[in-house]
C-alpha cells in the first residue's frame, strides 16, 4: 500500500499585515525584480507596437490605461514576493557563497541553460518551446519598444517582414509547447504528477495568451493589412490564416471584435505575468537563483550543529529551525515529480515521495508561516495561537517517510530547480532522534550499540580482530606503527558483519601483493559516527567523531585508505568540519592506480559478464564513476554490461541513511527492484564497491532468485574479490 | 507518587561470547575493549515504572540510588536523563568488594536516610551477578512488603496491582505502599532518553554517601561485611565445534538430539 | 534436627519435579556432611506428603492449609522461619523457581544469613556447600560458599538428578501450624500464559523457521513443536517477507532480539543479519539440509537432513522425553 503524506492538515493561510517582521535581515528584495518589471514593460509593449509602423494603438482608445495597469501588475508582483519572503526571514541567515565561479557556472547551465530538465527528452522540449518562445517575443517586443523610443526606425522594410515571421513562428513554438503541456498532464502523467489548479491554470492561461495574440494580430490584419498591404501579411502567417477566418465579417465587426480581444489578451497578458509573485511561474527567477544558493558540497554532506551542547533545540521541528534558503527553496520546486520518479522509496512503494515533503512543507509554510510572522510583527510568541497547528515532524511531513530516505541523493541530483532535500529531511530526523527520541525500536538499538560498543553491528559474535583469524598471517605485520604510509580504516561493517569480512581480507592481500605501505588500528578502531549521523543523532555522531580524530592524531594516520564509501564520504567530506583533515582514498581508486603502474597484474579469469552498481556514497556523491568500471574493464575475459539505472542515475541499494538498520514499510523492498535490474542484464555476476550494497545484493538475490538454480544465480562480490581471484598470488 | 529506584552499572550484557574475557586470578571480568558498561537493563526498566507511575500519578519524584564505583555514576546520569529527579552514589573504597548482602545492607540504610517513598524498586536481578535478591533482602531490612518479577504496575500512592511473571503464568498482586518492586524484562523497553535531558542529566550534581553518611561502620559495608565467598570465576568450556547428531533415520536424529539436549541439561 | 532442610513445592497435589531433584541434592550433600534431610511442605497435599520419604526426605514439616496452596511471600516467609528456626538446619534448599527466587533472600536474611541464588552444582567442603552458580548471562561461572549459618541456596531445575523412589522409605511426619499471617501484598487472581502470549523476547526457547520450510503451512507444525516444548516461534525475515508469518516473529537485525536458553533453527541459513538477532542464544541448535549452512557455525548440535522428515520425529521424541 501507498501511504502519502497528509494533505488535508492545514488550515487556509491567514492573512498578515505586509509590515516587514523584526527579522529582515539578509534577504533584501531580491535582485530579480527589475528583471520581472522588464518583462512586464515588454508585455504591455507587444501589444502597443504591434500596429507600428502603420498605427500606433490601431483601433485602440484610452490605451493610457495600459500604463495605469503596468505599474499595478510590477506592484502585485513585488508584493507577492516580498510577503512570501517574510516567510523564508523566519529562517536563520547563513549563506555561502563559496566557490563563485562553480555557482555562476551552475547559474549559467543548469538555471538558464535548463540542462537537468533536459535530461527528460519530452519535458525538456516541452519546456524548451515555452521558454525559447517566450524569450524570443521578450527580445522580440523589446526590440520593438525600442525602435519606438529611439528616434531612428530599424524595423522598416525586410527588416521588419523579418521580425514579423520571426515573432510568428516562436509564437507558434509556444503554442507547441503549451499543447505538449497539455498532453503531458492529461495524456503522459508522471507517476508523482498531481496536477492542481495553479498548473492548469498557468499551462491553459498562457496557451489562452498566445492563441489570443494570434487572434488580435489577426483582425488586425483583416481590418487593415491585408486590405492596404496583403504582400506584407504574408510575412505574419499565422496572423493571415486567422485574418482569412474572418474575412466574411464586416470591417466594423472585425473592429470590435478586435478591441475587444485586444483589452482581453492585454489584460490577461499582465494577470499572468503578475502570477510571478504568488504560483510556480516564479521559478524562472528563482530556480536560477536557487542554482546559485545550492551548496557546492558534496551533494549528500550534512551540516555540522556547532556548539551542540548549547542549542536550544536539535535539528528541525518548526519552520524557524531551516534555515533561509531550506525555506526558499519551497518555493522554488515546480512540482515536476522528477525527484519522486528517481527516489529508491517511492520505486519500491514505500511510504516517501521526495516532491510531496517539498510541497507540504510549503503548503504549511503558507498555512503556519504567515501566523509566525505576524505573531513577531505584533512582538507576540512566535508560536501564539498556533497551539492547534499540526505538528510539522510527524504530522505534516510524517516519521515514516523521514525514515525512509536514503540520503541517496538521486532527487538532489534529478531536480530541475537545484533543491536539497537530503539536508531537509535529516534535519528532521534529527529532531525525531534527538529532540523528541522518536524512533524505530531497531534503530534505537543500533543507536544504543553506537554508544555502548563503539559499532552499529548489534548481535554481532565478532571482534575487530576476528577477521584476520582466516588470514596466514601474523597481525603484527599489519600493524599500524606509524612507520606506514597508509592507514587501512577496516570500519565496523568490515570488522563485525562476515560478509564484508571477505572484502577486508581481500583488500589486505591486493595491498600486500602490490606491497602497498599500510597498517590497521585493530581494536583501536572505533566507528567514526556515520551511522549515527545518518540516523539523526548528530551528537552521538559528533562524540564518536571526536574520538577517532584524536586517536588518528595519536597515532599519526595522514592517509587513509577505505573500503566503505560511507565512512569515505564522512572521511573526505565531513570531517574536515571536525576539525579531522586526512587524505582519503577509496579502494577503488588506489586499486586503479595500482593496476596503472603495473602493481597489480591481472590474469584471466572465468569468463564471466559483470554489470557494476553504483554505491550512492560513492558514486553521486563522490563522483567516483570510472574507477571501478576501469578496474573491471582490465581484468582479462571479464565482459562489463550496464543497467539502465548507473552512474549519476544508479538506483540506490536500499541502505542507504542508516536503512541498514531498519525494516521497510511498503509494496516492495528497493534492494529487490535493484537486484531485479541487474539480474535482467543477464550478468553472471553483479560488482560492487560497497560493504553495505553487498549485504542487500546478498539479501535480494536470495528472494529474487529464489527459484533460480544455485549455480545460475547472480553472484555478488565486492571489486577488491574480483581483483583479487585475477590479480593475488595468495588468492 | 514517591520512589526511589535503585540502579546498577554493569559490563554490557550484550558483550558479544568473543569479547568476553575473565581474569580467572584475580576473580573479576575484564572490560572488554572499545565496550561501555550499562545500566543494568532491568534497572533502566525499573527506572520506566517509576516514571509512568509518577507520570500517572501527576506528581511525586522519583530519586535514583547507586552503590558502586566511579562507573555507578553513568547508570545514575543516564536514569536522570531517563526523566529522573535527583541522583545519589553510595561511593567509597569502603563499599567495595561486597556482596548482596552489604549492597542491601547500604542501600537499605541510604533509603531511611532519604526517606522511606511511596515505591522502592529494583530490576530483577543485576545482569552481572544474575543473583536477584538485593531487592527482596532490602524489603526485609525495612520490613517491607515486595513483590517480585513484574511485568506490570499499576496504581497510586496507597495501594499498587502488580502483575508477576511465574512459572506458568501471570499472579495479579494487590500490594499496599510503602513496598519493594522487581522489574522484569517482560515490563517492556525502557525509555531512549531526549538529548535535552542527557545535557541537563550531565550538569546535575550527584549526591555522593559514604558509609558513615548512613550510619554504617566500614566494616559492616564491602568486603569486610559479606557473607559470600567467592572461590573462583571461570569462562565455562565451550564446545565451539557444532556436534551434529548423525544416525541412520530421522527417528534415529531426532531421538539423539533429545538426548544429547538431555545430557546438556538444556532441556 | 536435620543437616539440610529442603523448602518443596507442589504442583496439582504432587511434588514437583525441582523439589525431588532437591531431594537427591540433598541425600548426596548429607552423605558427606552426615545428618538428616527435612522437607518442609507449605500447603501441601496428602499425595505429596507420603511421595516426600520415597524421594528422600527423613521428616516432612507439613502446613496443611487450603490457603496457603498459593505462594504469596508474607504467609509463606513467617511459616518457612518457623520450620527452619523449629528444625535448625545447617543448609536450606530451595528451587530457582517462582516461589524459591522470591522467598529464599528475604528468608535468608530473616534468619540472619545469605542466600547464594540459582546454583548448577553443590559440593561439600568442610561444614560449607561449594555453589557453582552462572552469572554474566551465562558467559561465566561462580564458585561462592555462604559464610553464615544457616546456608540458604536455591538450585535450578534439571541441574540435579533425583533419587529413584525408594518405596520402602518413609518420613516422620511434624505439622505446623500456621499462626496469623500479616497478608500485605495478596495474589488476587492468576491468569495461564496464554502459549501464543509469550513474547519473543522473554521465551526461554525459540523454535523459529525460514525460507526451506517451503511454505506456511509449515509453520503450524512449528507452532504444535513450540507447544510441546512451550517455545515461542520464531522467523527469519525471508519467510516474513514471503508472507508465512507475521513481521511481528521476525528475529534478526531489524526484528527482535533475542537470547533464550534454546534456539531451535529450522530451515534457516544464518545470514549475520539474522544471527544478529540470536546470536546471543545459550545454545542454537540447527536443521537444515544443506550441511554447509553457516548457522552450524553458531550451532551447539545440528541435524543435516530434510526438516520435514525430522520434524515429526522430533516432536514425538520430544513428547516422550518432557513427559518421561
Ligand atoms: C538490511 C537487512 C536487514 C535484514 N534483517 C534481517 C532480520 O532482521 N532477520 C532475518 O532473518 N533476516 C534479515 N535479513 C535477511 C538476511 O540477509 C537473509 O536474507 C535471511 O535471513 C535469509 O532467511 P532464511 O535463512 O530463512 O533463508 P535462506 O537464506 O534462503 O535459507 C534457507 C535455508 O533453508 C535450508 N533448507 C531448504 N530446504 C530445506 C529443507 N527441506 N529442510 C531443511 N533445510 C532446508 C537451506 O539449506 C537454507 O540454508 C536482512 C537483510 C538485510 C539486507
Ligand atoms: S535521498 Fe534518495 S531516498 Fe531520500 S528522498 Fe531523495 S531520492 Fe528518495
Ligand atoms: S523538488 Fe525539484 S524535482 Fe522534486 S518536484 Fe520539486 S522541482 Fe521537481
Ligand atoms: S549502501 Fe551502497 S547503494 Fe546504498 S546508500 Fe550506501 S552506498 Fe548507496
Amino acid at each position: 500500500m501507498r501511504v502519502r503524506q497528509n494533505r488535508d492538515l492545514l488550515q487556509p493561510a491567514r492573512s498578515a499585515p505586509a509590515a516587514a517582521t523584526k527579522r529582515v535581515s539578509a534577504l533584501a528584495i531580491p535582485a530579480w525584480l527589475p528583471l520581472g518589471g522588464l518583462l512586464l514593460v515588454s508585455g504591455a509593449e507587444t501589444v502597443r507596437v504591434t500596429g507600428a509602423h502603420r498605427e500606433l494603438f490601431f483601433n485602440i482608445d484610452h490605451f493610457w490605461v495600459l500604463y495605469l495597469l503596468l505599474p499595478f501588475a510590477i506592484g502585485l508582483i513585488i508584493y507577492g514576493i516580498a510577503r512570501r519572503s517574510r516567510i523564508w526571514r523566519l529562517g536563520r541567515a547563513d549563506f555561502s557563497f563559496d566557490n563563485l565561479p562553480t555557482r555562476i557556472a551552475r547559474v549559467l547551465r543548469g538555471g538558464m541553460g535548463t540542462e537537468r530538465v533536459l535530461r527528460d527528452p519530452y519535458s525538456g522540449v516541452m519546456h524548451l518551446c515555452i521558454m525559447t518562445s517566450m524569450i524570443v517575443l521578450f527580445l522580440v517586443t523589446a526590440l520593438l519598444a525600442i525602435d519606438d523610443y529611439i528616434p531612428v526606425d530599424i524595423l522598416v522594410g525586410p527588416r521588419y517582414l523579418g521580425y514579423s515571421l520571426v515573432a510568428d513562428i516562436f509564437g507558434l513554438i509556444g503554442v507547441i509547447g503549451v499543447a505538449m503541456a497539455v498532453a503531458h498532464r492529461w495524456v503522459r502523467p508522471r507517476t508523482a504528477w498531481l496536477p492542481t489548479w495553479e498548473d492548469w491554470f498557468i499551462v491553459g492561461g498562457l496557451g489562452v495568451l498566445l492563441v489570443s495574440g494570434f487572434f488580435v494580430e489577426g483582425l488586425r490584419i483583416q481590418a487593415s493589412e491585408i486590405h492596404t498591404n496583403p504582400e506584407w501579411s504574408y510575412w505574419s502567417p499565422v496572423g493571415y490564416v486567422v485574418a482569412l477566418i474572418f474575412s466574411g465579417l464586416s470591417t466594423a465587426a472585425v473592429l470590435d471584435i478586435h478591441k475587444a480581444l485586444w483589452w482581453f489578451h492585454m489584460i490577461g497578458a499582465l494577470s499572468w505575468i503578475s502570477l510571478l509573485g504568488y504560483s510556480k511561474i516564479n521559478h524562472l527567477v528563482m530556480a536560477p537563483v536557487n542554482a546559485f544558493l545550492k551548496r557546492t558540497s558534496a551533494p549528500g554532506k550534512l551540516e555540522l550543529i556547532e556548539n551542540i551542547e548549547e542549542q536550544e533545540h536539535f535539528g528541525v521541528s518548526q519552520l524557524e529551525h531551516f534555515s533561509m534558503k531550506q525555506l526558499f527553496e519551497l518555493d522554488v520546486c515546480v512540482r515536476c515529480g522528477r525527484c519522486t520518479d528517481s527516489c529508491p522509496a517511492d520505486i519500491a512503494g514505500q511510504p516517501l515521495s521526495p516532491m510531496h515533503i517539498i510541497q507540504d512543507l510549503k503548503s504549511y509554510a503558507t498555512a503556519v508561516g504567515e501566523r509566525k510572522v505576524t505573531n513577531l510583527v505584533r512582538g507576540d510568541e512566535i508560536n501564539f495561537g498556533l497551539g492547534d497547528a499540526p505538528a510539522m515532524v510527524g504530522e505534516v511531513v510524517r516519521d515514516e517517510s523521514l525514515w525512509a530516505c536514503r540520503t541517496c541523493g538521486a532527487c538532489v541530483e534529478a531536480c530541475p530547480v537545484f533543491i536539497e532535500h537530503i539536508p531537509t529531511i535529516v534535519d528532521m530526523r534529527r529532531s525525531l532522534v534527538m529532540e523528541e527520541a522518536r524512533m524505530p525500536d531497531t534503530v534505537q538499538g543500533t543507536l544504543e550499540t553506537l554508544e555502548r560498543q563503539g559499532h552499529p553491528w548489534r548481535g554481532t559474535p565478532y571482534t575487530r580482530e576476528s577477521w584476520m583469524e582466516a588470514l596466514d598471517l601474523d597481525p603484527a605485520e599489519i600493524t599500524w606503527t606509524g612507520e606506514q604510509e597508509y592507514l587501512y580504516f577496516v570500519g565496523c561493517t568490515g570488522a563485525f558483519v562476515d560478509r564484508a569480512q571477505a572484502i577486508t581480507r581481500s583488500v589486505v592481500s591486493l595491498l600486500r601483493e602490490a606491497e602497498v605501505s599500510f597498517g590497521i588500528l585493530a581494536g583501536m578502531e572505533s566507528c567514526n559516527g556515520d551511522p549515527a549521523r545518518r540516523l539523526g543523532h548528530e551528537y552521538l555522531y559528533q562524540i564518536l567523531a571526536e574520538g577517532l580524530i584524536a586517536a588518528f592524531d595519536e597515532a599519526g594516520v595522514k592517509k587513509i585508505i577505505t573500503h566503505c564509501p560511507h565512512c569515505f564520504n564522512v572521511f573526505l567530506n565531513e570531517y574536515p568540519d571536525m576539525g579531522g583533515h586526512y587524505e582519503v582514498i577509496h579502494h577503488t581508486q588506489l586499486l586503479e592506480q595500482l593496476l596503472t603502474e603495473g602493481k597489480l597484474e591481472p590474469r584471466e579469469v572465468e569468463p564471466q559478464t559483470i554489470t557494476y552498481h553504483d554505491s550512492c556514497y560513492l558514486g553521486r556523491h563522490n563522483d567516483i564513476f570510472e574507477a571501478p568500471r576501469r578496474i573491471l574493464e582490465q581484468v582479462p575475459n571479464v565482459t562489463l554490461v550496464e543497467m539502465p539505472r548507473s552512474r549519476e542515475q544508479g538506483l540506490c541499494c536500499g541502505a542507504g541513511g542508516g536503512n541498514m538498520w531498519m525494516e521497510e514499510q511498503g509494496a516492495s523492498r528497493v534492494n529487490e527492484v535493484r537486484v531485479q535490474e541487474a539480474a535482467d542484464t543477464g550478468a553472471d555476476t553483479a560488482c560492487t564497491a560497497c560493504p553495505f550494497c553487498i549485504q542487500m545484493f546478498d539479501a535480494g538475490v536470495g528472494t529474487v532468485q529464489m527459484n533460480v538454480e544455485e549455480a545460475d544465480k547472480l553472484q555478488v562480490l565486492d571489486i577488491a574479490e574480483i581483483l583479487q581471484t585475477s590479480a593475488a598470488r595468495d588468492s | 507518587m514517591d520512589a526511589i529506584v535503585c540502579v546498577k552499572q554493569i559490563p554490557d550484557p550484550e558483550t558479544p561470547a568473543a569479547a568476553f574475557r575473565v581474569d580467572e586470578a584475580a576473580m573479576r571480568v575484564l572490560p572488554a575493549q572499545g565496550i561501555s558498561p550499562v545500566i543494568s537493563p532491568f534497572d533502566a526498566q525499573a527506572v520506566e515504572a517509576a516514571l509512568r507511575l509518577k507520570d500517572a500519578a501527576g506528581e511525586g519524584s522519583v530519586n535514583i540510588v547507586s552503590l558502586g564505583p566511579d562507573s555507578a555514576r553513568d547508570a545514575i546520569k543516564h536514569s536522570l536523563a531517563m526523566g529522573a529527579d535527583d541522583g545519589y552514589h553510595l561511593h567509597d573504597d569502603a563499599f567495595e568488594g561486597g556482596d548482596a548482602w552489604t549492597t542491601a545492607l547500604a542501600l537499605s540504610k541510604a533509603i531511611q536516610h532519604l526517606g522511606v517513598p511511596d515505591v522502592i524498586l529494583f530490576g530483577r536481578q543485576a545482569a552481572d551477578w544474575d543473583q536477584g535478591s538485593v531487592g527482596s533482602i532490602v524489603a526485609e531490612l525495612l520490613d517491607l512488603p515486595s513483590a517480585t518479577v513484574l511485568r506490570a504496575v499499576e496504581g497510586g500512592a496507597g495501594s499498587l496491582t502488580v502483575s508477576r511473571v511465574v512459572g506458568d503464568g501471570f499472579e495479579t498482586i494487590e500490594i499496599p505502599t510503602p513496598c519493594v518492586l522487581t522489574i522484569s524484562n517482560e515490563f517492556g523497553d525502557p525509555r531512549y532518553p531526549q538529548l535535552r535531558q542527557i545535557m541537563q542529566a550531565a550538569r546535575k550534581q550527584v549526591a555522593e554517601l559514604t558509609p558513615a553518611d548512613i550510619g554504617l561502620e566500614p566494616s559492616q559495608v564491602g568486603a569486610a561485611g559479606a557473607r559470600l565467598e567467592m572461590h573462583a570465576l571461570f569462562q565455562p568450556t565451550s564446545d565451539v565445534d557444532v556436534e551434529i547428531i548423525e544416525g541412520d533415520t530421522p527417528e534415529e536424529k531426532a531421538a539423539g538430539l533429545v538426548a544429547a539436549l538431555r545430557n546438556a541439561k538444556i532441556l | 534436627m536435620s543437616t539440610i532442610l529442603v523448602i518443596g513445592e507442589t504442583e496439582a497435589g504432587a511434588l514437583t519435579a525441582a523439589t525431588c531433584e532437591l531431594l537427591g541434592a540433598a541425600n548426596r550433600l548429607t552423605a558427606e556432611l552426615g545428618g538428616d534431610v527435612a522437607l518442609a511442605l507449605i500447603g501441601a497435599e496428602p499425595a505429596a506428603v507420603e511421595a516426600a520419604g520415597p524421594a528422600g526426605a527423613d521428616t516432612v514439616y507439613r502446613a496443611a492449609d487450603a490457603s496457603l496452596v498459593q505462594y504469596q511471600t508474607d504467609a509463606h516467609l513467617p511459616l518457612a522461619q518457623q520450620i527452619v528456626e523449629q528444625d535448625s538446619p545447617r543448609v536450606v534448599l530451595l528451587a530457582q523457581s517462582s516461589m524459591g527466587r522470591d522467598l529464599a533472600p528475604r528468608l535468608a536474611t530473616r534468619l540472619g544469613s545469605a542466600a547464594a541464588m540459582d546454583a548448577l552444582a553443590l559440593e561439600v567442603e568442610g561444614d560449607r556447600v561449594r555453589v557453582t552458580r552462572s552469572c554474566y548471562g551465562g558467559n561465566a561461572r561462580q564458585v561462592v560458599t555462604v559464610k553464615t549459618d544457616p546456608q540458604v541456596i536455591t538450585v535450578r531445575a534439571k541441574s540435579q538428578d533425583p533419587l529413584e523412589p525408594d518405596a520402602s522409605r518413609s518420613a516422620e511426619i511434624v505439622d505446623v501450624a500456621p499462626s496469623d499471617a500479616d497478608l500485605r501484598a495478596r495474589v488476587t487472581s492468576k491468569d495461564a500464559a496464554e502459549s501464543e502470549g509469550v513474547r519473543l523476547e522473554d521465551a526461554e526457547i525459540v523454535v523459529s523457521g525460514g525460507r526451506g520450510l517451503g511454505g506456511p503451512e509449515a509453520f503450524g507444525d512449528l507452532e504444535q513443536l513450540a507447544g510441546v516444548l512451550g517455545a515461542a516461534v520464531g522467523s527469519s525475515r525471508a519467510a516474513c517477507d514471503l508472507g508465512w508469518y507475521p513481521p511481528s516473529q521476525q528475529v534478526g537485525l531489524t526484528g527482535t532480539v533475542v537470547s533464550p536458553t534454546l534456539y531451535l533453527a529450522i530451515a534457516i541459513s544464518g545470514a549475520s543479519q539474522h544471527m544478529a538477532g540470536c546470536g546471543g542464544s545459550k545454545n542454537i541448535v540447527a536443521i537444515n539440509k544443506d550441511p554447509d549452512a553457516a548457522i552450524f557455525a553458531f550451532s551447539r548440535f545440528g541435524i543435516v537432513d530434510d526438516y520435514k522428515k525430522v520434524l515429526p520425529a522430533l516432536e514425538s521424541a520430544l513428547k516422550d522425553a518432557l513427559a518421561g
